[in-house]
């Protein structure tokens, strides 16, 4: 498989806080790639370099082997790199349709002010819904009004509909029921059968070893090791994230 | 109550949910309940209404209706650049005072530029203030509610020192006086179909443009507003532009009812403002309302002062029942689950 993302020694500081010490990452076309660590480890802090919340200190950033600079949202989701936050990034009093397009609502352009075609809105994200298999009854609803598994989805939803080529999925089944869980774990799954790259933080090493191609696991900033799931075992992902093994790459 | 999202997956399965919006766990009762308290400001006003008529023959008549609004045509101007103000999560206190300006800098300018000079002066003065709420808020990080007691102080000082503190006393022609201040279009006072046009623009951008949706993303999540690719200060600046040019158009009002610049009025305007947003249940938290419930909270409140005057009660009391109308509003606009745009 080709290297469609690649990092090469990626720092940041937060004042005297080295939060990235020097990262090399890669993404490969079509792989579900787990980001591993402990809390500060920097799972958070390299997926925002990635998807342009924050900018980096150092480092370069690779895709399909050309090398771009990501500053802002616009410019991650300029090359199909969309991300779901931890924190839910949903607008809670805009209804569902709303939330799958915020952002790049489709509109209709009458004297030159852009209307917006809220029938399309809706229809579409009905369809977006359905093909996600996700099951709620209206497209008007507000999102304040969504139990947590239906409110993730939305957020998986919105990135799904629009990416072209990455999914970043940042603790995903986090604060969900076990069903809802489920649910989430089975859309990672239906991304990678479409095509699509995922990058997935999770705590869960369940749920990773059920998901993920690759495993990447951080400590304190720096890669502890990469590790494919086939040649791994949860006891030694445990380690690599407790420091009390370290492979040197 | 039931929990929000629990059985929501089913079809509505009576006409009243169909009609109502509601979730298939709800029984017709909660359903009307629900629907009461969403649309509270609305309810109330009906129930106003009827009541009014009740205790006064000169209530329900055409000429006191009208009256009503065009003495709320100023105000109203004011809380329709609130509503996209609270909508995008911010406060502006500086309203009353740009209006104050705006009448001072219309009389000034109309006897060197003609009533059309005053016209776009006074508009360019408004938008010039708005964008300097907006400018301080989003460049100097200073909370909004302190940005417009700046600038609220800033106008009424600009407007006391233009005029030397004085009534400025000008000629407007014939036509300002009609539109701006006394002409009648059938029994449409003209004030009120301007005022009218700005609240039906104000509706539309709101409800029915690309625009309207970045109002209401910044004002609900601002974080996600940003990751979604929204340029968050420009949409603040604008929403305070919008506002001083609502002000400049209340303070072009006062100069064709009264044909004078005057630098004490607008005097509390924006409070009024502020409580006809509020009344008519667009949440200070941001992130929902719309300028129709605007257009309710203010009829409340116009309402209230005129059935109060009819019935000679004292201007004393009538702050009483101002000041318990607008607490209980806010009661049940916090309660009320869905916020209508």
């Amino acid at each position: 498989m080709s290297n469609l993302l690649e990092l090469q020694g990626v720092t940041k500081n937060y004042g005297a806080v080295r939060a990235l010490k020097g990262i090399d990452l890669t993404l490969r076309a079509g792989e579900v790639l787990a980001l591993i660590g402990d809390n500060g480890a920097g799972k958070s802090t390299l997926i925002k370099v990635i998807s342009g919340a924050i900018v980096p200190d150092g480092g370069r950033m690779l895709f399909e082997g050309r090398e771009v600079h990501v500053r802002r949202p616009e410019d991650a989701r300029a090359l199909g790199i969309e991300t779901v936050y931890q924190d839910l990034a949903l607008f809670d009093n805009s209804d569902i349709a709303e939330n799958l397009f915020a952002g790049r609502e489709p509109v209709r352009h009458i004297l030159g002010v852009p209307f917006l075609r809220r029938a399309e809105m809706h229809a579409e994200s009905a369809r977006i819904l359905s093909t996600l298999k996700i099951h709620i009854r209206s497209t008007k609803a507000l999102v304040k009004e969504l139990s947590g598994g239906q409110r993730q989805t939305v957020a998986i939803g919105r990135a799904v509909a629009f990416s072209q080529r990455i999914v970043i999925l940042d603790e995903p089944t986090a604060a969900l029921g076990v069903p809802e869980q489920e649910k989430v774990l089975e859309l990672v799954q239906q991304l990678r059968g479409g095509g699509y790259s995922v990058v997935l933080i999770s705590h869960n090493l369940e749920h990773i070893f059920r998901v993920s191609d690759r495993m990447h696991v951080l400590r304190q900033g720096e890669t502890a090791g990469v590790l494919s799931r086939s040649a791994t075992t949860p006891e030694e992902v445990v380690q690599l994230i407790t420091g009390a093994k370290r492979l040197v790459h | 109550m039931t929990t929000p999202g629990a059985g929501s997956d089913s079809a509505p399965t009576s006409l009243a949910q169909r009609w109502l919006g509601g979730r298939s766990d709800e029984t017709r009762k909660e359903l009307v309940l629900r629907w009461v308290m969403t649309n509270a400001a609305f309810v109330g006003l009906v129930a106003l209404i009827v009541i009014s008529t009740m205790l006064s023959p000169y209530f329900l008549t055409e000429q006191n209706l009208f009256n009503v609004l065009r003495q709320w045509t100023m105000v109203g101007l004011i809380a329709v650049g609130l509503t996209f103000v609270i909508i995008s999560g911010g406060i502006d206190l500086s309203g009353g005072a740009i209006l104050a300006c705006g009448t001072v800098v219309g009389a000034l300018a109309m006897s060197k530029l003609g009533a059309a000079g005053a016209i776009v002066s006074v508009v360019f003065m408004g938008a010039a203030f708005g964008y300097l709420n907006g400018a301080v808020i989003t460049w100097g990080r200073v909370t909004p509610f302190v940005a417009t007691l700046g600038t609220m102080t800033v106008a009424r000082g600009a407007a006391l020192m233009l005029s030397d503190g004085r009534t400025v006393i000008t000629q407007t022609p014939e036509w300002f006086q009609f539109w701006f201040g006394r002409g009648f279009i059938g029994p449409v006072p003209a004030p009120v179909i301007i005022a009218g046009l700005f609240f039906v623009a104000a509706a539309i951008a709101l409800r029915m443009t690309r625009y309207g949706r970045l109002v209401a993303m910044v004002g609900d999540n601002e974080v996600a507003a940003y990751r979604c690719g929204v340029n968050v200060p420009r949409v603040k600046r604008s929403v305070y532009v919008i506002h001083g040019v609502g002000a400049a158009l209340a303070g072009l009002l006062f100069l064709g009812r009264l044909g004078v610049g005057e630098p004490a009025s607008g005097a509390l305007f924006e409070l009024n403002g502020i409580a006809a947003v509020v009344i008519g249940g667009t949440p200070f938290t941001g992130g929902a309302g719309g300028v129709g419930l605007t257009f309710i909270g203010l009829m409340v409140i116009g309402l209230t002062y005129n059935i109060l005057n009819l019935l000679s009660v004292s201007p004393y009391a009538q702050d009483i029942a101002r000041g318990v109308i607008i607490v209980v509003a806010v009661m049940f606009s916090v309660r009320s689950i869905r916020a209508r745009r």
